[in-house]
């Protein structure tokens, strides 16, 4: 009796030749709601062995501002995708109420919150960067920014960076 | 449970960190993972 030994087949993970791909996330908003997308994005992109750099300019500095980065706001006022009746949006305690559902949700669901996934992207090779006019204008130096902030950045700078990316714009 | 975990359940659940299951398996932790445990890709986003 003779039996073949086949090698098994292994997936091409690495594709060596392919261009390799960069993508730069531009997150340009300071609510709860919309520093994720940015976020599960890099995150998502870095586990696919995608270079990944993040700009954060104007209200995006809420999510890397280490007095703000962990308390992100969400609010109904003006989203008519929360169904909810727009009188009731704007009273008093709605957007504590609605933050506080939302972070619910978003730990329900394991995900981290925004200091902890800032954490688990820079240790998955991520790369942050802040926007130079945003800081100009809002006198945040970077000593006021999270630690892994890599440098404060202009526009300039930021095209170079983004040489040969995907950039996505939240 | 009986879904192939995360990068994210991979640290909070099994302990190993992010920094470590890069260094281990680079670029394509996850789907190297699940290669090596003889189970299907995860499918979930974080």
């Amino acid at each position: 009796m003779t039996t073949l030994l086949q090698e098994a087949p292994v997936p091409a993970f690495d594709q060596d030749g392919a261009k390799a791909r960069k993508l730069c996330i531009i997150c340009s908003k300071g609510s709860l709601d919309m520093a994720y997308p940015g976020l599960v994005l890099a995150n998502a992109a870095l586990g696919e062995g995608v270079e990944t750099h993040l700009f954060f300019t104007f209200w995006g500095f809420d999510i890397i501002n280490k007095e703000t980065m962990a308390h992100l706001k969400f609010t109904p006022v003006g989203n008519p995708a929360t169904h909810m009746p727009p009188s009731l949006m704007g009273l008093p305690g709605m957007t504590a109420f609605a933050t506080h559902m939302m972070k619910k949700q978003i730990e329900g669901i394991d995900v981290p919150d925004v200091p902890e996934f800032l954490e688990m992207i820079t240790d998955a090779g991520g790369h942050l960067w802040a926007c130079r006019m945003s800081a100009d204008m809002m006198h945040i130096g970077q000593d006021q920014l999270y630690s892994r902030v890599e440098g404060i950045i202009s526009a300039a700078d930021f095209i170079e960076i983004s040489e040969g990316a995907q950039i996505i714009f939240v | 449970m009986g879904e192939t975990p995360t990068l994210r359940r991979m640290a909070t659940a099994g302990g190993v960190t992010t920094k470590d299951m890069f260094e281990l398996f680079p670029k394509k932790p996850a789907k190297k993972l699940a290669y090596v445990a003889g189970l299907p890709k995860p499918v979930g986003c974080v």
